[in-house]
């Protein structure tokens, strides 16, 4: 039985190349070949963020992988720890595009005092925020918009955790760019998103903050700022606990 | 067709190369849209005898690629037309057809073409079942069913609750 394409191994990674990483992956069953010209580190490499070998040296431990398909399901599978732990970076499974979360401890909290940090079983980082008395709160948290993917839309994410699913609905939030001239006057503002947290695969809730278009960014100063601020319903957000401010493509 | 590159029975003049088609066809093509085959660029340089036998190449598949080389060879085209162009080789062909052309640029060294044969292919193939890239490449399955359901367990992160398509 002939089994072998008429094409080269090579012209078949070139073409899955082409594809995405759920497609190269799957096509693996087709044939023996398929599977080797599938594998081939250079169809992953087209899979990986252009920088991620730049991302993936600021990780605070090691990350060790055999091929480069590999990384890119460790890479997708958990988040990976960078910028001294301040910051965790994964990709995208479906188009391997950029996704990071900024920690609590660099978040900016409005009354610091009222909060205490402290290490949490669920978190992925080293301490979580915890609202020790009932107030009113504002949290913001940025990126460099350079470490986003380009041409792709975001939506940033408060992750936090309450008993409360509704414990944030009547919150005002904002996401806008900063420092950008190409970009100022791009700003997404809502009052009273009355928006209901979802729950996360990861033990967490969520809840959206708002949408960003992230363009070409060419001079590397700009920077988005994500914002969430809620100042009634005080007795609401009893026990919140805030792991980060994710920044996720759609 | 471009008149310096007419099928018949030929000889090399200087700075030029015969290709013949798997089907015996034979097609001039001229040095400057030679050299933008990485292969044909070679045989120019190094051999007396600068005639190329294609045995897996179709003379439809072949007159396509010697059409791309000569439109890309001519100065008198901008390089939005040539980019027009390109578009316009690859839309609404048959993945048949795209498969012939993907192995002609690959074995001729044609890179720019190729890439974008190989882009066409891929936008095609996105999300198809798997039956259906067998089908699409000619490959018989060479699994036995345990390794087969291996496999698919080992990927199993890439096999999600999506909906394949099998046309």
């Amino acid at each position: 039985m002939d089994t072998l394409s008429i094409l080269p191994e090579g012209c078949i990674s070139e073409i899955l190349s082409f594809t995405s990483a759920l497609d190269a992956s799957r096509s693996s069953i087709v044939s023996k070949e398929f599977k080797s010209a599938a594998e081939n580190d250079d169809v992953w490499e087209k899979f990986l963020p252009p920088d991620y070998e730049e991302i993936i040296s600021t990780s605070v431990s090691p990350v060790k992988y055999a091929t480069k398909k590999d990384l890119y399901i460790r890479l997708c599978g958990s988040p990976l720890l960078i910028n001294g732990g301040k910051m965790s970076f994964s990709l995208d499974k479906s188009n391997g595009k950029k996704c990071f979360m900024v920690g609590s401890r660099e978040l900016l909290i409005s009354w610091k005092g009222c909060w205490d940090f402290m290490s949490n079983t669920k978190s992925r980082f080293s301490e979580v925020a915890k609202l020790r008395s009932i107030g009113w709160i504002h949290i913001q948290g940025k990126i460099k918009t350079q470490m986003l993917s380009k041409y792709t839309t975001y939506a940033a994410y408060l992750v936090f955790w309450l008993d409360r699913m509704d414990g944030l609905k009547s919150s005002k939030t904002l996401v806008r760019f900063l420092n950008d001239r190409s970009k100022n006057n791009t700003s997404n503002e809502h009052f009273e998103t009355g928006k209901i947290a979802k729950m996360r695969g990861d033990g967490w809730v969520e809840i959206e903050i708002g949408k960003l278009y992230n363009g070409y960014v060419d001079d590397g100063a700009g920077e988005v700022e994500a914002w969430l601020t809620e100042v009634n319903s005080p007795h609401a957000k009893s026990g919140l606990i805030v792991e980060g401010i994710e920044f996720r493509p759609l | 067709m471009v008149t310096t590159d007419e099928k018949g029975p030929l000889t090399a003049k200087k700075k030029s190369v015969i290709i013949r088609s798997c089907d015996g066809d034979e097609f001039l093509v001229s040095e400057s849209a030679a050299v933008l085959s990485t292969s044909l660029k070679k045989i120019l340089e190094e051999k007396e005898d600068r005639l190329i036998h294609l045995s897996d190449i179709d003379n439809k598949t072949l007159a396509m690629v010697i059409a791309y080389l000569s439109t890309h060879a001519d100065d008198g085209l901008s390089d939005d037309l040539k980019r027009s162009f390109d578009q316009e080789f690859v839309s609404g062909k048959e993945f048949d057809v795209l498969k012939y052309l993907v192995l002609a640029t690959d074995t001729l060294q044609v890179t720019c073409l190729c890439y974008t044969v190989a882009k066409k292919m891929a936008d095609i193939m996105k999300n198809k079942l798997v039956e259906w890239v067998r089908r699409e490449f000619d490959i018989q399955n060479d699994y036995t069913p345990e390794a087969e359901a291996e496999i698919r367990r080992l990927d199993a992160w890439a096999w999600d609750d999506r909906q394949l398509e099998d046309d």
